[in-house]
């Protein structure tokens, strides 16, 4: 997967020397400690190594932004993928990584959005280093946690619209779209960047994510260039084309009054066509009372997705900010991977979510667009629900 | 004398001879202004002229003419080898353009045959599409999933003009849920193919890679060994790549 580290047989032969004066323990007993004695040692040689004393990196929420339990369930996910020849991945002391090194390396990574020097510095590590155990990382946990990121089954539909209902009222909702843009500093000289360039003239890439009422994510397309818009992003997407066939979101539907049925369905903002399946709001400001009723149902819901974007964004900083000229073939699967982690977080009902201060807007600076295009069979649904929401048709 | 012979044959000047050939009354009376107002109405010439170059010319301006005036008649009578048809102003109204330019149907906010034709044209690509009917013109794109049976060459040719790009997709409803694709661009027409992999290409790098490294890559980890050089930027930061 990577090149050789350099001074790796230099730093080998030092590592024999621990070794037999015993000073350090070579990588098999490392791993067989348990998470509270590792992070003792480990916290206790990250403050040794901090040098701005106003970063307290001393309680573990406050590097990994997860709780033990949850840090723990990562490292076993990963354990496999990880330990394989992980003798090759050693701090600048000469001392081999163990499993927990090497997730509390990538978490930190991901998490904080610090360069890899940075990260390096503070864990002493290489920053080669860095970046190659946390590539490892990412591509461990995208085959070995993608489960905690699925469309849901039955049983779980009819809890979460259950749930949707709880929210502000919509019957038989199953989720939330939304999309973000994800920016990244690319040279502006190079002709094949202008495709990255949106309409708020970032580079960016788009991620749009389907979520539950509990803010997870359960459906995600990424990797489209910032210059697409949202709605042919949506287009584009297999859920679409499911949706379409019938072959989602084609569950039971409610009825709500006498020949009054509501189907299943999804909701999203004005970037997004009015189709029989996905709603949008009613365009303009004078709205008559349903329909103005409608529109603050469907605001209030929809920013379930807003949070949970918004979430994913302050938790994994790493897509937050600007990333220096990213590999775009690596990029989407950094995303995944952060979304995988957001799922984990909540699926271990960690209580580290609730304490997360979010900011305002998961893609400040960025203007609404208006897609504008409806569809009959969607402008029904829409008119329906605004009625029975507004308590005109007979329950 | 051959000079003195025609002269004598006409018993008149040069001058009687010119003005009979135009039409004007020979003689020492002569009334030039009035000859030439009725010259101008009634001359069964310039009368046909007029009638053709009105329903050339739609400019109501040019539609009447008034009566020429003194000087110009003048200025036409000292040039001797015109006619009194080309004196009229609508004869010589220049083009309206010296180097005409193609008109550009779909530039236009008129309609014209060719303009409908194209924008039938243009309908029924977007038909493909069924969910962007109503979208604004300027927000149209067309997204096309095109199967790879064609030759490369006839690829090449269908995508002049289209700016080429790789993307590597994360799609979770799709079964392989990754996939590498081509986005082509042109302005807002976006198609979009699947990736050709050259094998050849991987299987060496893999080989390699294996080789040095002993470590088991994958094909993306081959591609991406180019990429691994870490990259300084203006604050000497090294890149935030992974």
């Amino acid at each position: 997967m990577m090149g050789p580290v350099r001074g790796y047989k230099k730093r080998k032969k030092q590592d024999k020397k621990h070794d037999e004066n015993g000073s350090s323990a070579s990588g098999s007993p490392q791993n067989k400690e348990g998470p509270l004695d590792w992070w003792h040692d480990f916290s206790k040689r990250i403050n040794g190594l901090q040098q701005s004393p106003s970063k307290s990196l001393d309680s573990f929420q406050a590097v990994f932004k997860i709780s033990r339990n949850t840090f723990e369930y990562i490292c076993s996910l990963v354990k496999e993928d990880m330990k394989t020849k992980s003798a090759h991945f050693i701090f600048t002391s000469g001392k081999p990584m163990s499993l927990y090194d090497q997730v509390a390396v990538a978490l930190r990574r991901l998490g904080s959005g610090d360069s890899l020097v940075t990260i390096g510095d503070s864990f002493g590590l290489n920053h080669s280093t860095v970046s190659q155990v946390t590539w490892r990382f990412v591509e461990s946990m995208e085959e070995r946690g993608l489960h905690h990121l699925q469309w849901p089954t039955e049983s779980e539909m009819v809890a979460i619209k259950s749930k949707f209902e709880q929210v502000r009222g919509l019957p038989n909702c199953c989720g939330v779209i939304d999309a973000t843009h994800i920016t990244m500093c690319l040279p502006a000289s190079e002709p094949s960047s202008n495709v990255w360039l949106d309409h708020e003239k970032n580079h960016s890439m788009v991620l749009q994510a389907i979520v539950d009422a509990d803010m997870r994510f359960r459906d995600i397309v990424t990797g489209w260039p910032g210059k697409m818009k949202d709605w042919l992003v949506f287009e584009s997407s297999n859920f679409c084309k499911l949706c379409d066939k019938g072959d989602r979101l084609n569950g039971k539907t409610l009825l709500v009054s006498e020949g009054c049925e509501i189907r299943e369905y999804i909701i999203g903002d004005l970037g997004y066509p009015l189709l029989p399946y996905l709603l949008v709001p009613y365009e303009g400001k004078e709205l008559a009372e349903p329909k103005a009723n409608f529109n603050r149902q469907h605001f209030a819901t929809r920013m379930l997705g807003q949070r949970a974007l918004m979430r994913l964004k302050e938790m994994w900083k790493i897509i937050q900010g600007s990333m220096w000229r990213p590999d775009k073939h690596r990029l989407p699967r950094i995303i995944l991977v952060c979304c995988l982690l957001h799922n984990i977080v909540i699926d271990m009902e960690d209580e580290v979510q609730d304490e997360l201060s979010l900011a305002h807007n998961h893609d400040s600076g960025y203007h609404q667009l208006i897609c504008g295009a409806s569809d009959a069979k969607g402008a029904s649904l829409r008119e329906k629900l605004s009625l029975y929401l507004t308590r005109i048709l007979p329950p | 004398m051959l000079c003195s012979a025609p002269t004598a044959k006409s018993g008149s000047t040069w001058l009687d001879r010119l003005r009979s050939s135009k039409g004007i009354p020979t003689g020492d009376g002569l009334d030039l202004d009035s000859f030439l107002l009725t010259a101008a109405h009634h001359s069964p010439r310039s009368l046909q002229a007029r009638s053709d170059t009105i329903p050339a010319r739609p400019r109501p301006t040019e539609a009447h003419h008034e009566p020429p005036s003194m000087t110009a008649v003048l200025a036409e009578l000292f040039n001797m080898g015109a006619t009194l048809t080309r004196t009229l102003p609508s004869k010589k109204c220049p083009r309206k353009q010296t180097h005409p330019k193609f008109f550009l149907a779909n530039s236009s906010p008129t309609t014209t045959a060719a303009a409908t034709t194209t924008t039938a044209a243009a309908t029924a690509v977007r038909a493909t599409n069924s969910l962007r009917a109503n979208v604004a013109a300027e927000e149209v794109a067309v997204i096309e999933e095109e199967a790879l049976d064609r030759g490369d060459d006839e690829d090449n040719e269908l995508m002049k003009g289209f700016t080429k790009s790789e993307v590597t997709m994360i799609d979770t409803s799709f079964p392989g849920w990754k996939v590498d694709k081509l986005v082509f661009r042109k302005n807002n027409i976006w198609k979009v193919r699947e990736r050709k992999h050259k094998s050849k290409f991987f299987t060496k790098k893999k080989k390699k890679t294996s080789d040095v490294n002993g470590i088991g890559s994958s094909k993306d980890n081959a591609v991406n060994m180019k990429r691994e050089k870490p990259m300084k930027d203006s604050q000497g930061y090294i890149a935030h790549h992974l």
